[in-house]
């Protein structure tokens, strides 16, 4: 059986928003919504500071705590390791926003039309419709179907399901994302992986997510600095 | 020029071959005492992409970056309102702006640094997002001549709006 996993390099990636843009874009993400984002921060004082970025999709949990909170079953994670939504069962208590610890959830506060990008009379002139689909008869794909519900990244199920990577991994300009099955060696993101010092976000809480940063480490004792700090920049 | 009060035109930014001068902005008061850079961000082409709402959603307002030492010194903090006014060292003539401070590290002390991108005033996504820097460029002799030469280089005080 596959595990999907992902592998970002950081030591490669330069902060082009791509991949923030390519996933709104192809899962139709309402405005405010990013399923993926990415982090821009720079380390040290002048003149010895670095600007750093980080890319920060579902980490897909193994062990993933949204799951356990859901009190209707519309979380859950799937065979593969994907970890979705049901967006005809959830009931929009936002149980998993609280449980997730890397902030990947964003509320549907709005009609799909009128949280566009611009307001529509009725229904979307444009929209992906592959996510209309169902996959292992679940809704689970797409960021716009019901005003109310949980959406969070769901690596691209729509497009795994056809052979394809996820939005951000295909549209990256610069190779930062590797996209595979972690149980096979062989595999693009086990072989990233094999090859580079890496590290997980808060594995501690013992969630045991399936990304991937190469790279080194952050440095708590650095100082650092979020370079995307106002209020009027919808930031997660 | 010579109307506006400039008795020395520019002759030596005209020649056939490289010349040398030490910029037009270092005759500026001493209390111009910054220099104004202006710069692309990653997000955007020029100015024709901040009216993408995609885009826009992602750095929606003009921003001053300063260093924090800097900043520290004139009393601006993260977030304040600041004014940004050139000065035209041969002609006395003074520009000014409007917009927010945001400190970072990895500005030059002696700079301050404007986004290029913004100013559209008309599209309804982009007409909010804050003033162009090009406001605070000065054409004409001694600033951004025939040859291009002394571009964009001009000396600014910055200053917290009270």
């Amino acid at each position: 059986m596959v595990r999907y996993g992902m592998a970002i390099d950081l030591s490669r990636c330069m902060g082009c928003r791509a991949c923030v843009e390519a996933c709104k874009v192809e899962n139709n993400t309402p405005r405010g919504v990013f399923w993926m984002w990415l982090f821009r921060f720079e380390e040290g004082r002048y003149p010895n500071s670095k600007i750093r970025y980080l890319s920060r999709p579902c980490q897909h949990c193994d062990n993933a705590p949204c799951t356990k909170v859901c009190p209707v079953g519309a979380r859950f994670k799937r065979s593969d390791g994907l970890v979705l939504t049901d967006f005809e069962r959830c009931i929009g208590c936002r149980y998993c926003e609280v449980a997730c610890p890397y902030g990947v959830n964003y509320f549907n506060w709005k009609k799909p039309s009128k949280n566009q990008y611009y307001e529509w009379e009725e229904g979307l002139p444009y929209g992906n419709p592959d996510h209309e689909l169902k996959y292992e008869e679940r809704l689970v794909s797409g960021g716009n179907h019901f005003v109310g519900v949980m959406g969070k990244c769901t690596f691209c199920v729509h497009r795994v399901a056809k052979g394809l990577k996820p939005a951000c991994v295909a549209n990256c300009p610069v190779n930062v994302f590797s996209f595979g099955d972690l149980d096979d060696p062989e595999s693009e993101v086990s072989q990233a992986i094999a090859k580079k010092e890496h590290f997980q976000l808060q594995i501690e809480l013992g969630t045991k997510p399936k990304v991937y940063y190469l790279g080194t480490p952050l440095d708590p004792l650095k100082p650092r600095k979020a370079l995307d700090t106002f209020g009027e920049e919808v930031n997660p | 020029m010579q109307g506006m009060g400039v008795d020395q035109t520019y002759y030596q930014d005209y020649t056939a071959f490289p010349s040398w001068r030490t910029p037009t902005k270092d005759q500026s008061p001493s209390d111009y005492d910054l220099t104004l850079i202006s710069y692309k961000r990653i997000e955007f082409k020029q100015s024709r992409s901040t009216f993408f709402p995609l885009l826009n959603e992602l750095v929606p307002k003009q921003r001053l970056l300063i260093n924090s030492a800097t900043a520290a010194a004139k009393g601006i903090g993260e977030g304040d309102s600041v004014y940004v006014e050139s000065h035209n060292a041969l002609t006395g003539e003074t520009r000014s702006i409007q917009t927010v401070a945001q400190l970072v590290e990895f500005v030059r002390p002696d700079t301050v640094v404007l986004h290029h991108h913004y100013g559209l005033w008309v599209h309804p996504v982009a007409r909010e997002s804050g003033p162009t820097p090009n406001a605070l460029f000065f054409t004409g002799d001694g600033y951004v001549t025939n040859t291009a030469d002394q571009s964009f280089h001009v000396n600014v005080k910055v200053g917290k709006v009270v």
